[in-house]
């Protein structure tokens, strides 16, 4: 599904503000994979979502989607990403119906008159945060969390089959981190789609996806299978404060 | 203290009573300058002559539209709600937004130069419509000869106009149509507003031995900015209207706008006394009314020779600073 | 009472182009006070070779939604802000209405005339023709012009009100249907978050090209049947329109409050009606106390920014 091979990015290469936000990076994503992503900040979890999403070009290497280099957020049109603002996933001034009724589908509309996807209804019932109770209401007037809730149906309506979550929980309370993390478990569970999610809470880590990497200093320094291996946040963190420690 | 105010309120009923049956002309204007203004006082002047009162007979409601075509249109909507009995239109412009809006009263208009080619009538003479008026077309063709005979080598006239104007662009392909058979080349020297036009002056006005204005209003509510950068270029100016001239030019040969004025004001009277628009004529001014006017001061300043049989001939000169008539 | 209803709603017809480019695609947009002027140049121009007024008003009010569409792209192409982009535009259209009409300005004659000749041929002699050199050869003859055919007969006696009404209706009508649909959905979920579009795996510029485009025909049109109905097309009519559909929008929203419906369409039209109610009654009593027609363009522009200041005081949420 995702492929990096040798990926290095470096920003302004050649001058003095040359910063290596890469370094031959190897990472293999496959169909049906619920994929976590940790590392502390400026590890270069942002730089890696930017050219799997297509905004930065790697300056040695190739990331393929799906078989093929992918030009500039071509990604999604088969893709969806959610991100850490709940009001950039959503329509605000458009209500919880017709942000669902756009979301249906990728590409271009016509002068048709869309509907809701049941689907997509059925979706936004199980995360019982009440949206479906009135669903004239403008999207502004949700809560962050009934926000995300709808980002995050939204944003698999269309039968994506990549999911990519950049620190999507991160402005939630607790309660609405729970009910969305629930969901997003659903979701790679009963549609079966690919989940890339970036976190900064090791908890989730512990508790959530099929594999975690660990990404340190631009590289990917470690690897673990949770099938193979048992995860535990503390263990999480303590790999990555050592690691800083041994390089400064 | 009561019969003061006994004598207000009586007062007050006079006027309203005596209003009550008076007329009210709205008069509307492009801009302010003394040609415009000095038909508004001939205006005048026909009304009094024939025995009617200004003020109580007669109510005049004029407006200037500051040059604004917009504002012009306003000022014509505004006399079409109001109670207004008859209007009279000063200048193309004005002339234009009147007829476009007012159609079930009389429209009178004044100082056009080209009342059919602006679409006010269809045609000089009788119309069948509500309007009607005095036409200020120039004799283009004889300027351009009184231009030659002054300046016998002057190849390239320049024509300062705003092109925005229809009595100017009219006046303008008149001279284009003219001064080949003169030897003479037309130059176009355009502007939209004042600045424009001094900007005109500056650039054009070296390449062209003299410059020619016709009625334009935009220039003649200018002319103090274009007679000193004409002067700089020690350029003189020819102008259709005797007080465009009188504000810089060094010959003036066009008509007394008072006298423009007087002929509005007789049409007004008739349609007072009860004639309708489609019974008058629409007329041009008639060629007794041209005044000659000279500056010999400037010509002496431009070291320009004009022949002594024109200067005996003109009706108004300024000498030593003083104007004279003659 | 009827002609500020009449000049009222075909403001309403630009003050609703505006509302799309300022309030539901959110990309301030000058290029109107172009645009008006080409709706009215190319109508003028069509008018007087003999088109008939129908096809006249739609093709001016498709040249004017070409000027938003260059807009539009300009401002994607090269990455500028739309703001900048339309005032570009703005200029240059200027000298493209001068083109059009071939003049500042040009009337649309109401009945046909005759041949147009000079003084001399007309009157003869002059005064000073007996001391005058030369002699022109020539036969001044300016061939008069075709009437046009315009559906405003203004007589104020409803029948240009009609008339007026009904372009209003069908097109605000329209508008809302458009509004309704998918596309019309994501445009105005486009106005509020660029990036949501983008996910959605449609291209963003698509948008601001369709809004402006669509905006900037509104306005054509309204200037379009403007000049048919002031008998004129000069080329000074659009200076200041942006902000005169500005007003109006600002009027129909305090006027409405928060209540939205239909999309907020009615707020341009009703705040355009109410605009030309106060113009008039300004001008009407405004002269007693010394006001001049010039002076409306200050008070709206104040007028505006008054409104404007006061909500950033209220609530931090509304932009412009």
């Amino acid at each position: 599904m995702i492929e990096l091979q040798k990926v290095t990015v470096i920003y302004n290469k050649g001058t003095l503000d040359e910063k290596i936000a890469l370094r031959d990076v190897d990472l293999f994503v496959e169909e049906g994979q619920f994929v976590v992503i940790v590392g502390a900040n400026g590890a270069g979890k942002s730089t890696l979502m930017k050219v799997i999403v297509g905004e930065v070009k790697p300056t040695f290497g190739v990331c393929r989607i799906m078989g093929q280099v992918l030009k500039e957020e071509k990604i999604f049109k088969c893709g969806s990403i959610v991100c850490q603002d709940p009001n950039l996933g959503i329509f605000p001034n458009l209500s919880i119906e017709e942000n669902l009724m756009l979301a249906r589908k990728k590409g271009f509309r016509g002068l048709t008159f869309g509907r809701v996807d049941t689907r997509a209804l059925e979706l936004l019932r199980s995360c019982e945060l009440g949206l479906e109770e009135n669903l004239k209401k403008k999207a502004s007037k949700l809560s962050g969390g009934q926000k995300q809730a709808l980002a995050m149906v939204m944003a698999v309506s269309s039968n994506p089959k990549l999911l990519l979550l950049d620190e999507h929980t991160a402005s939630l309370d607790p309660k609405s981190t729970e009910k969305i993390m629930e969901l997003t478990d659903r979701i790679n569970k009963t549609l079966g789609t690919t989940i890339l999610m970036i976190t900064h809470d090791m908890n989730i880590a512990e508790q959530y996806g099929d594999t975690v990497i660990v990404m340190e200093d631009g590289r990917i320094v470690a690897r673990i299978d949770k099938s193979k291996q048992k995860v535990q946040a503390s263990q999480l963190k303590s790999m990555i404060k050592s690691r800083l420690t041994a390089t400064t | 203290m009561l019969r003061k105010s006994l004598a207000a309120v009586v007062a007050l009923l006079l006027v309203s009573v005596l209003s009550f049956g008076a007329v009210r002309i709205g008069i509307t204007q492009i801009v302010d300058h003394p040609a415009l203004n000095a038909v508004f006082d001939g205006i005048v002047k026909a009304l009094e002559d024939a025995g009617f009162k200004i003020g109580t007979d007669v109510l005049i409601d004029r407006q200037n539209a500051q040059g604004s075509v917009q504002n012009a249109a306003a000022i014509a909507r505004k006399f079409a709600s109001e109670k207004v009995d008859i209007v009279v239109a000063i200048t193309t412009p004005s002339a234009q937004a009147c007829v476009q809006v007012i159609t079930d009263r009389p429209v009178v208009f004044s100082a056009v130069t080209d009342p059919v080619g602006a679409g006010l009538i269809k045609q000089m003479g009788r119309n069948d419509s509500n309007v009607v008026g005095v036409s200020d077309m120039v004799p283009v063709s004889t300027h351009l000869r009184l231009i030659k005979t002054v300046f016998p080598n002057a190849k390239r006239v320049g024509v300062l106009y705003n092109p925005g104007e229809a009595n100017s662009v009219t006046l303008t392909n008149m001279a284009k149509a003219a001064a080949p058979s003169l030897g003479l080349t037309i130059v176009d020297m355009t502007g939209t507003n004042a600045s424009e036009m001094v900007a005109a002056v500056n650039s054009v006005g070296p390449d062209v031995d003299v410059i020619y204005i016709g009625t334009d209003n935009t220039a003649a509510a200018s002319m103090q900015a274009i007679g000193a950068a004409a002067l700089r270029l020690k350029k003189p100016i020819v102008a259709a209207d005797i007080d465009i001239a009188r504000q810089g030019g060094l010959i003036g040969f066009g008509f007394d706008y008072f006298q423009v004025g007087v002929e509005t004001g007789k049409l007004v009277v008739e349609i007072l006394k009860g004639k309708k628009p489609s019974e008058l004529e629409s007329h041009l001014i008639g060629p007794e009314s041209l005044l000659l006017f000279i500056n010999l001061d400037l010509m002496k300043e431009l070291n320009v020779s004009i022949p002594q049989e024109i200067i005996n001939r003109a009706n108004i000169v300024v000498q030593n600073g003083q104007e004279v008539k003659r | 009472m009827i002609a500020i209803l009449e000049q009222g709603l075909l403001l309403a017809l630009a003050a609703m182009g505006v509302y799309i480019s300022f309030r539901i695609v959110d990309l301030p947009d000058l290029t109107p006070d172009g645009s008006y002027i080409v709706g009215a140049a190319v109508v003028a121009a069509l008018l007087r070779s003999g088109h008939g007024w129908v096809s006249s008003v739609f093709l001016a009010a498709l040249a004017a939604s070409a000027a938003g569409f260059i807009t539009a792209l300009i401002s994607t192409r090269f990455k500028i802000h739309t703001l900048l982009a339309s005032i570009m535009v703005m200029t240059g259209l200027y000298s493209v209405a001068i083109r059009i009409m071939n003049s500042p300005n040009l009337p649309i004659p109401r009945f046909s005339t005759e041949k147009v000749l000079s003084y001399e041929q007309i009157v003869g002699k002059t005064p000073l023709d007996d001391i005058l050199g030369g002699s022109v050869s020539f036969q001044y003859e300016k061939e008069g012009v075709r009437a046009a055919i315009v559906p405003f007969n203004n007589r104020a006696d409803g029948h240009d009100l009609f008339i007026i009404a009904m372009f209003v209706v069908v097109i605000g009508f329209l508008l809302w249907l458009f509004l309704r649909t998918e596309l019309g959905t994501m445009l105005r979920g486009y106005g509020r978050n660029r990036f949501a579009v983008k996910v959605l795996g449609v291209n963003p510029n698509f948008f601001a090209l369709m809004g402006l485009t669509v905006a900037n025909f509104l306005v054509g049109l309204s200037g379009a049947l403007f000049s048919m109905y002031s008998g004129f097309a000069d080329v000074n009519m659009g200076a200041g329109m942006v902000v005169v559909c500005l007003a109006s929008v600002i009027l129909g929203e305090i006027i409405f409050g928060s209540r939205e419906f239909a999309y907020g369409l009615l707020f341009p039209v009703v705040g355009a009606v109410v605009y030309q109610i106060l113009l008039s009654l300004a001008m009407k009593y405004g002269y007693r106390i010394g006001f001049k027609p010039s002076d409306m363009k200050l008070l709206t522009a104040m007028f505006v920014v008054s409104v404007i200041a006061a909500r950033r005081f209220k609530k931090s949420e509304v932009t412009v």
